[in-house]
């Protein structure tokens, strides 16, 4: 009896065990481990709509979309910028770019393509998730506005990029991502309109940067709404807009900017987020939260230094800024050395280049490892990349002038960024006299180049102003009237839309 | 309400079952001889009739057990008549066995239970322990190569990992291909954790009807892995030992310092040629370097690898006990890499009573790795050989215009550091209530507890090898499975001649695993300061927050219903058929359950009476079987079950680093809502026999499956989907094949024996179906190009690639307008064979003569292909091989085999298509067995020293390292990392390198 006793006692604890750990109708359906989803209790945590405009801003952070691809499609492939590096290494197409022998299936135009339109959908999951959120109307309305803004930018990249591109203001179902209708190709007048929507909505809803409460540097601002609507007019020849705003800027009517002072601190640690900036990408220097590898793909390569090497930060050495670019400053213009690091100088924090693979590099992306908290590794380098700043905003505005026949504000506006230019050379840099609108035009082009060289702007402006083919091809590259302007769909897409998209003109 | 309702009826059951009747037992002992000579056989299992309960002979024959004493003990030895004997109140059963010559009453384990081998009517392959010991091999699974038909292993060379096993073709597209692993009933994918002198058996199950009683995890196949238990009678040791070391079995010649510079710089005019540029070379034309480094030679070292095991195990009437202590090291070849692994296990069984015994089997594992980069196999291949491997200052050498880092530098600096902890196991209770009825509940477990520390120092090698800041890296990772069986099993013989087998069960099962990873900067490089609060606080970072494969955690749950049923008539018919209905957590809602089936016949031809006159035949056997089994993670890494999930994408840092950074979370992944598991069905028929009495037996199978796959469905970038794609069930994959496999066994005299066997498999891969237009391309080689294909009609990742069709004037490839429409795009591509092989095949021999042993294992693949994407992606300046070198086309050398060198980016050609083929000596081994001691201590001591050589040799036409590339392609580009998995449509591309070893070594077995 003793041993039944016992085998009643085993059975009972497998029996409870059981019952305890089984009985349960939830067995099958637990909550999701580890993933918050559109079924819980995401909607009723207000942090969570925040979360939504977040995720379209992170999306600027990645390789694909600010790095080598954009690296390569709007500087290796102007005449600012050669392929740098070493000659057989290729960074897998930026011969490509360079030479302008790239197709369909060029990876950088996937690159480009696929994380633009990430982008865009992340701002249509953000305007269609926002609304659920039980918050204030005027905060909602403050998402609303920055996720058009930044749409507004992605699709500015794009019509700039490939021309005819398809338009999404929504979020795609999974149906609509099999109908043909989706591919559906809208010409640049269009994309344009929809990007315009976008950035009037932004202009008149977003703060101001002196409006935002503190721990917001960095959203879209009332400023940066009105510096991308004043460059996409410029790109759209709509002169009258593009004056107003860009004075808007510098009255101080939507926001509070100015030029600094020292041209050559605006890319460095302490120029990030000045009163120069109307907007920038911005980069933590830690593995989170930073633009991937921007640094490292244009770094010194190989180089010999003063300082132990340990103490310089080295890259890749592609992007190396092109002869052409240092011989079009005149002696004394303090952009040159702001913008090209030679061999041979002494860059701000004492390092002197004895010697390097390439002989130039581009200084716009160097982190100073002595003087600047340059992050964890050499992948997360802290450096914001400066996407619309004052000095774009005086030249839009000296080109706007010019073309409405203000030539004497067009000439106001160049010479206030060539006086900063000048530095403390009082006799370099001379101003700008001519009031001859088509020798004006000329000038105020050519400022372009030298204060935004290397800013991801050459490329694209020299089509804007019609001059890509010719200058192009002076400088040794097959450009193609005609073609080149816009970039090739990538093959990839045009199979994932089962032949729905069409290609552009020439690939 | 339907689980409670089933819960309470089985408790019932349960009490109902434990409190009845119990049957006195006695106890029984005796001897069981060879009816040849007289000697006692060793390891003849002694069952009481319609239980499971049962013990072994020991090493003379002699068996004692507890039985009731109306009970009938059966005796089966392979090779040997069964016979029964009724207990009759005898307290001594002597029996003598005749040699019959036939494996048909073997008891075989086939998952949740045993079965007669003639009543199976599925596929069933079982290798005996002593194959899988005598090889030098981490896991059981690697010793299976070659040795079973049907199983295809591809060996993995790196310490620690587990084989690629596929069993019967590939059929899934995507995520996990090889099949589970059952361990004692606990079902895992790893058994790195199993020390190999610690299995009794290892059964492979093959078709749907023997796969189907594991339901939806049996897609890929089940290896039934059972671990030894004592055995009634006197305590038994086991002493194993080995040592000795493994080596690089193939290199492949690179060019020497100045053959590399010679091509560098004619790369480079030639590419200049192409594009118009006029970039300068590299390498001074007047001044070229004569130094010559091999980088694979530096790299790689002779590997010591050394085992130690010891067992105790015996039993008496109340006990049985098996223990064992165990220590297993590898080295690797690659310099610096280490693997360690302690295990220990215990197999206890207990009889409280005639009618109730409990058990458990325990194991607990600890290992500790040094990893060493992989990658450095590649970095060695593209090294420039004129770089020194340091400097005549001490510093690492480099090739400036190169970004291939110094492969010896990047081990000096790699300090990675993983330990785990693994105890498995499970407890049983087993209930016997009447007679031919038994219950068990078992309750089974498997808990690890793993973690890492990566320190990456500051160094400066050059600019493409440099790191400024100090990192630490801590890793932890857990995971806690159970599983919970309760069944019943039932066998009774009605009027002599009706058999009737029938087991039901029920199960269920969590799965949750937790794992976090954090990195650190500034913290000193002092082994004793590697923790994160020697850090820099600020620099504090969850590595890849938006992914759940560093941080994050995973929860499946399961329930499971399964059954079989088996009737024999008069040992001539059988028929059986499973069931099992499948419930999983990771499925949406309305498809968490599944339905699993088969139903299969057997006829034993031999058993008939017009048979009763030939003595051709000692057993012929035909049997038949359909199922249905799934595959319940087809798709990797996927939490089916929400189809609104949110996914992180990284972090903001708005006014970083005065305000925190901010997370960014949205929808970006398109989910499939009729996502579930992934079904094969299958027809299997096989012919087996034996023949002259018992010398060859042999079989033939025939198989037919298919596999409704998911597949990886390309969705334009337009759909929002941050990978662009969507798993979606949209292909059928069909795997049909023949397999044979012939024995012959011969023993001469007491002298003088042999052996030889032979296994072979015809496998043809085909896709039947892919569902609308999609484009299953895969294989990409990170640098914009894809290799293979899978389209109906052609194997699963089939190469499609540009026809080479001579050299143009330049010494470039020129390619076959294969539709003649005059310019080269992709609908030239052609198919060219893909890696699954058509044929794979083990051969097997041994001999003992005296007190010698000796034998020898081949195995071998045909008709499989192989992209050379190691020679096809030479990212700028990288090194080449000999062969390219030397049969380059230059301008005076216009018959060339290889194009003349340049730097961009090649089509995918034939060119880089080579044959798989091989054949590998897997195994010789000699022994010499010491017995009947002179010396006192070691009298009634067996001793046996070998020597071992394993993959000694391999011969194929396969110009790379290995023609057996296991796991995953992945480039090895430094400008990003497209890591493509080692998923079927990507198989079969040597990109990064990993050369395989052979392994020469010493040991012993002793036995007392």
């Amino acid at each position: 009896m003793k041993k039944n006793i016992f085998v009643i006692n085993i059975i009972a604890v497998l029996a409870v065990m059981i019952i305890a750990s089984s009985c349960n109708k939830e067995w099958l359906n637990p909550d999701p481990e580890n993933i918050a989803s559109g079924e819980d209790s995401t909607y009723a945590d207000p942090a969570n709509a925040a979360r939504f405009v977040t995720a379209a801003y992170t999306n600027l952070l990645t390789w694909e979309q600010s790095s080598f691809a954009w690296i390569g499609t709007t500087s290796i492939t102007s005449d600012d910028a050669d392929k740098g590096s070493s000659p057989g290494d290729l960074g897998t197409d930026k011969d490509q770019l360079d030479n302008f022998t790239f197709t369909a299936t060029t990876p950088s135009f996937k690159d480009g393509w696929n994380s633009n339109f990430l982008g865009i959908s992340y701002c249509n999951q953000a305007l269609a998730n926002v609304p659920l959120f039980t918050i204030e109307d005027a905060l909602k309305n403050r998402y609303y506005a920055e996720v058009r803004y930044l749409r507004a930018f992605y699709y500015f990249n794009l019509v700039r990029m490939y021309g005819n591109v398809p338009k999404l203001d929504k979020v795609v179902s999974d149906e609509d991502a099999q109908s043909p209708e989706l591919f559906k190709q809208l010409p640049p007048d269009s994309i344009y309109a929809f990007i315009k929507s976008d950035l009037e909505f932004a202009l008149k809803t977003l703060p101001k940067n002196t409006e935002y409460e503190p721990g917001n540097i960095g959203r879209a601002t009332q400023g940066a709404a009105a510096a991308l609507l004043a460059k996409v007019s410029m790109y759209r020849k709509e002169w009258e807009r593009a004056y107003s705003l860009t004075d808007s800027i510098i009255n101080g009517a939507v926001g509070s900017y100015a030029l600094v002072n020292d041209y050559r601190t605006i890319w460095r640690e302490v120029g990030e987020n000045s009163s120069e900036s109307l907007f920038e990408i911005q980069s933590t220097g830690q593995q989170n939260g930073s633009v991937r590898q921007y640094s490292q793909v244009q770094g010194i390569k190989e180089g010999q230094f003063n300082v132990p090497t340990s103490q310089v930060f080295q890259g890749w050495g592609f992007n190396t800024p092109s002869a052409d670019l240092y011989n079009a400053y005149s002696e004394g213009d303090v952009r040159r050395d702001a913008t090209i690091i030679s061999v041979g100088n002494t860059l701000f924090d004492g390092v002197v280049i004895r010697s390097a693979f390439n002989p130039r590099y581009n200084y716009k992306a160097y982190v100073s490892i002595r003087q600047e908290t340059q992050g964890g590794s050499t992948d997360f380098s802290n450096k914001n990349i400066r996407i619309l700043r004052m000095g774009e905003i005086y030249l839009i505005r000296a080109e706007a002038a010019n073309e409405l026949g203000m030539s004497g504000e067009a000439l106001n506006s160049v010479n206030a960024i060539r006086a900063r230019a000048r530095g403390s050379n009082s006799n370099a840099v001379p101003n700008i006299t001519t009031t001859d609108q088509g020798q004006l035009r000329q000038l105020i082009w050519n400022e372009r180049r030298l204060e935004l060289a290397m800013e991801h702007d050459r490329f694209f402006d020299l089509v804007r102003t019609g001059r890509a083919g010719e200058v192009l091809r002076a400088h040794g590259k097959n450009f193609v009237d005609g073609k080149n302007e816009i970039f090739p769909i990538p093959q990839d897409e045009i199979a994932a839309s089962g032949g729905v998209l069409v290609q552009n003109p020439g690939y | 309400m339907k689980y409670k309702f089933t819960y309470c009826l089985m408790v019932l059951f349960m009490f109902f079952a434990a409190t009845s009747f119990a049957q006195q037992d006695i106890t029984i002992q005796g001897k069981v001889v060879d009816s040849l000579d007289g000697k006692g056989i060793p390891g003849v299992s002694v069952l009481i009739k319609g239980t499971t309960k049962g013990t072994q002979t020991d090493a003379e024959g002699n068996y004692r057990i507890a039985a009731p004493s109306n009970a009938t003990l059966t005796f089966s030895f392979i090779s040997y008549t069964r016979q029964e004997k009724p207990v009759s109140g005898q307290a001594i059963i002597n029996v003598t066995l005749a040699s019959a010559n036939e494996q048909l009453d073997q008891v075989v384990v086939v998952g949740y239970g045993t079965q007669k081998r003639s009543q199976i009517v599925g596929s069933v392959s079982s290798v005996k322990s002593e194959e899988i010991t005598k090889q030098p091999v981490l896991t059981a699974a690697q010793g299976l190569q070659g040795k079973a038909s049907g199983v295809q292993i591809n060996a993995s060379g790196q310490p620690g990992s587990q084989p690629q096993v596929r069993i019967r073709g590939v059929g899934s597209v995507t995520g996990n291909q090889n099949p589970i692993y059952v361990v004692d009933g606990v079902i895992t994918d790893d058994i790195t954790n199993i020390n190999n002198s610690d299995i009794e058996s290892v059964e492979v199950l093959k078709d749907a009807s023997a796969q189907a009683i594991y339901g939806s995890r049996a897609g890929n196949g089940v290896i039934l892995v059972t671990t030894k238990s004592g055995k009634t009678g006197k305590m038994s040791v086991n002493v194993n030992s080995y040592a000795g070391f493994r080596s690089m079995t193939n290199s492949v010649d690179l060019a020497d310092g100045r053959s590399h510079a010679i091509y560098t710089n004619e790369a480079i005019t030639n590419t200049n040629r192409l594009t118009g540029q006029s970039d300068p070379v590299v390498f001074d034309p007047n001044n070229l370097p004569t130094q010559t480094t091999d980088w694979m030679d530096e790299i790689t070292r002779q590997g010591l690898v050394q085992n130690y095991d010891v067992s105790v195990s015996g039993g008496s009437e109340k006990t049985n006990y098996y223990f064992s202590g165990g220590y297993f090291g590898d080295q690797g070849i690659l310099n610096g890499a280490k693997y360690d692994r302690i295990t220990a296990r215990i197999n206890n069984e207990y009889k409280i009573a005639p009618y109730l015994s409990v058990g458990h089997n325990l194991t607990v594992t600890h290992n500790k790795n040094e990893n060493k980069p992989t990658s450095t196999f590649s970095s060695a291949y593209r090294m420039s050989p004129s770089a020194p491997v340091r400097n005549a200052d001490g510093s690492y050498g480099y090739l400036s215009a190169l970004n291939v880092g110094n492969p010896v530098a990047a081990i000096d600096y790699t300090n990675d550091f993983s330990n785990s902890t693994r105890l498995q196991g499970n407890a049983y209770v087993n209930v016997r209530p009447l007679e031919g009825l038994t219950l068990r509940g078992d309750f089974n477990f498997d808990k690890t507890d793993g973690s890492g520390k990566i320190y990456v120092p500051v160094y400066s090698v050059f600019s493409a090898q440099q790191n400024n800041r100090s990192s630490l890296n801590v890793i932890n990772q857990n995971r806690f499975y159970y599983i919970m069986n309760m069944q019943a099993t039932y066998s009774k013989t009605f009027a002599e001649k009706h058999e009737l087998n029938a087991t039901a069960g029920y199960s269920f099962e969590r799965d949750r695993a937790d794992r976090s990873n954090l990195r650190i900067s500034d913290v000193p490089n002092q082994r004793n300061l590697w923790y994160l609060n020697q850090g820099d606080p600020s620099t504090l970072v969850i590595v890849e927050p938006e992914a759940n494969t560093a941080n994050g955690g995973d929860l499946i749950r399961r329930v499971s219903y399964f059954g079989r049923m088996t009737y024999t008539y008069d040992n001539r018919y059988n028929i059986s058929g499973s069931l099992r209905r499948d419930g999983s957590s990771s499925f949406p809602v309305n498809n968490k359950w599944g339905t699993f089936y088969s139903i299969g016949g057997s006829w034993n031809i031999t058993n008939e009476r017009f048979m009763k006159d030939q003595n051709l035949f000692d057993n012929l056997r035909l049997r038949v079987g359909y199922g249905q089994v799934g595959n319940d993670i087809s798709i990797a890494n996927n939490n089916l079950a929400v189809l609104q999930g949110l996914a992180q994408t990284g972090y903001y840092g708005f006014s970083y680093p005065d305000f925190p950074i901010s997370l960014g979370q949205t929808f970006n992944q398109s989910r499939d809502a009729l996502a579930s598991w992934e079904t094969t069905k299958g027809i299997d028929a096989g012919l087996e026999f034996g023949m002259l009495d018992g010398r060859l037996s042999g079989s033939f199978g025939y198989y037919n499956k298919l596999t409704e796959a998911y597949i990886p469905i390309r969705l334009p970038a337009l759909a929002g989907d941050a990978d662009n794609t969507l798993y979606s069930q949209g292909a059928k994959v069909r795997n049909k094949g023949f397999e044979a496999a012939l024995n012959w066994e011969e023993r001469k005299s007491d002298d003088f024996s042999y052996r030889l066997g032979f296994n072979v498999t015809f496998n043809k891969n085909i896709v039947d179906e892919v569902t609308g237009n999609f484009q299953l391309r895969g294989g990409s080689l990170g640098n914009g190009e894809i290799t293979t294909l899978s389209k109906v009609g052609e194997p699963i990742g089939s190469f499609w690639v540009y026809e080479t069709d001579g050299f143009d004037e330049n010494g470039n490839f020129q390619y076959k307008d294969v539709n003649g429409d005059g310019q080269i795009t992709e609908s030239d591509r052609v198919f060219v064979g893909s890696y699954q092989p058509k044929t794979y095949f083990g051969f097997n021999a041994g001999v003992n003569y005296k007190k010698f042993d000796l034998s020898f294992d081949l195995y071998g693949n045909l008709g499989n292909k192989i992209f050379n994407g190691k020679r096809a992606v030479r990212f700028g300046n990288e090194n080449i091989e000999k062969e390219v070198f030397e049969g380059r086309w230059t301008p005076t050398n216009t018959n060339a085999s290889h194009p003349a060198a340049l730097n961009t980016i090649p089509r995918p050609s034939t060119y880089y298509v080579e044959s798989g083929n091989f054949l590998r000596i897997n195994n010789i081994t000699l022994g010499y067995t010491f017995d009947n001691q002179k010396l006192a201590f070691l009298k009634d001591s067996k001793l046996r020293v070998f020597a071992t050589a394993q993959n000694p040799f391999v011969f194929t036409s396969y110009t790379g390292y290995t023609p057996e590339i296991a796991g995953a392609a992945s480039s090895n580009s430094p400008q990003g990392s497209i890591a493509t998995s080692g998923s079927a449509i990507n198989s079969g591309i040597e990109l990064n390198v990993y050369p395989i070893y052979s392994t020469y070594m010493f040991g012993l077995n002793l036995t007392f």
